[in-house]
């Protein structure tokens, strides 16, 4: 009788900890930030990829969009901008040391205003996850890329157009615009 | 008793043909007398007779010497000590090997896709509101790596055409 406890002891032991590990990186922050009604959040799953494949784009900064996704299945986006005059910031350096050790540092920022860190995770030759940290004084942005990844793809996609810098946050910022 | 028929017995015991009675008064004579007798016969017979005699179990040691010393707890501590033992030792090796386990496991996790495999958890229930989402962060992101790409490719430009301008050099010293 004392084995059965045993082996249900053993079990609980192995297999407990296995459901909390299965987490990449932007998880531990979804877990931290996404009930935070300051925080911003973007889900775009991977069945979502699939109907993009259905939707017809006509001029050349669409196909190549869609030319860059290809490989694509899922973005998840946070995103936190404070206000003037609120002491509540979230901490850039804090969400950097969220990232696990599968993470590799592919790239690294700095300019006037925001800190940028690229980071990746590999499986084999290809770029499984794409994690990008961009902070400054009043704003933190986090974003995951999953599936595979063409770095070189998607850095043609700026060349050709200006969006503006930071305008990307400030319109994430407010939830209502969605 | 006559030492010719004990010659005799001795005899009849090497091949076999001695009965009970026989091999006893045999016994008997070699444990009373042994002279007479051949020494591996003795020897035989000695090794035999300790075979024989009875022993006592390590528990009767155990029970005699508590109820000697009156210590009749003592062992029923060490019984239930024992058993402490056995039950850490246990909960040592499952907590090591769980602990063994999870590292593995968890070393060669690939990091869910599963978390965005469904679109109940979508933001965008309308594909080209999501493709328009989509766009922004992706160029955002592309405007972001050439950021950092950028001054690489102004070194890389510099260095290439430093290494022309080189090998133009070299090239018109050896016309030269």
């Amino acid at each position: 009788m004392k084995w059965i406890f045993q082996i249900i002891a053993f079990s609980g032991l192995v297999f407990g900890p296995m459901g909390v590990s299965a987490q990449d990186a932007i998880d531990r922050y979804f877990e931290s930030f996404a009930s935070d009604p300051d925080f911003t959040s973007i889900v775009i799953s991977s069945k979502m990829f699939e109907l993009f494949t259905k939707i017809d784009v006509d001029e050349p900064e669409g196909k190549r969009v869609k030319d860059a996704i290809s490989g694509l299945k899922g973005i998840r986006i946070l995103a936190y901008e404070s206000e003037e005059g609120t002491s509540k910031t979230a901490n850039f350096n804090s969400a950097i040391k969220k990232i696990g050790s599968d993470y590799e540092l592919l790239m690294s920022v700095n300019d006037k205003s925001d800190k940028v860190r690229f980071f990746i995770r590999e499986e084999g030759d290809t770029i499984a996850e794409l994690f990008m940290v961009v902070g400054g004084d009043q704003n933190l942005f986090l974003m995951s890329l999953v599936g595979d990844i063409d770095l070189e793809k998607m850095s043609e996609l700026s060349k050709s157009m200006d969006v503006g810098g930071m305008n990307y946050l400030k319109n994430l910022d407010d939830p209502k615009k969605k | 008793m006559d030492s010719n028929r004990i010659k005799v017995l001795e005899e009849k015991y090497w091949k076999g043909e001695t009965n009970l009675a026989e091999e006893q008064e045999l016994k008997r004579y070699v444990r009373d007398n042994g002279k007479n007798v051949s020494k591996s016969l003795a020897d035989v017979f000695s090794a035999a007779s300790k075979s024989d005699e009875p022993t006592l179990g390590r528990d009767f040691d155990d029970a005699f010497w508590d109820a000697v010393s009156g210590n009749s707890g003592g062992r029923s501590r060490n019984f239930q000590a024992f058993h402490f033992m056995r039950y850490a030792a246990t909960g040592i090796i499952i907590l090591g090997l769980s602990i063994g386990f999870y590292a593995v496991i968890d070393w060669g996790e690939k990091p869910s896709e599963t978390v965005v495999q469904s679109t109940a958890n979508d933001t965008f229930t309308d594909p080209e509101k999501a493709f328009e989402e989509t766009k922004r962060a992706l160029f955002f992101a592309s405007q972001k790596l050439n950021q950092g790409v950028q001054p690489v490719s102004e070194i890389k430009r510099f260095h290439d055409s430093q290494m022309s301008i080189t090998g133009a050099d070299h090239s018109q010293t050896d016309k030269k």
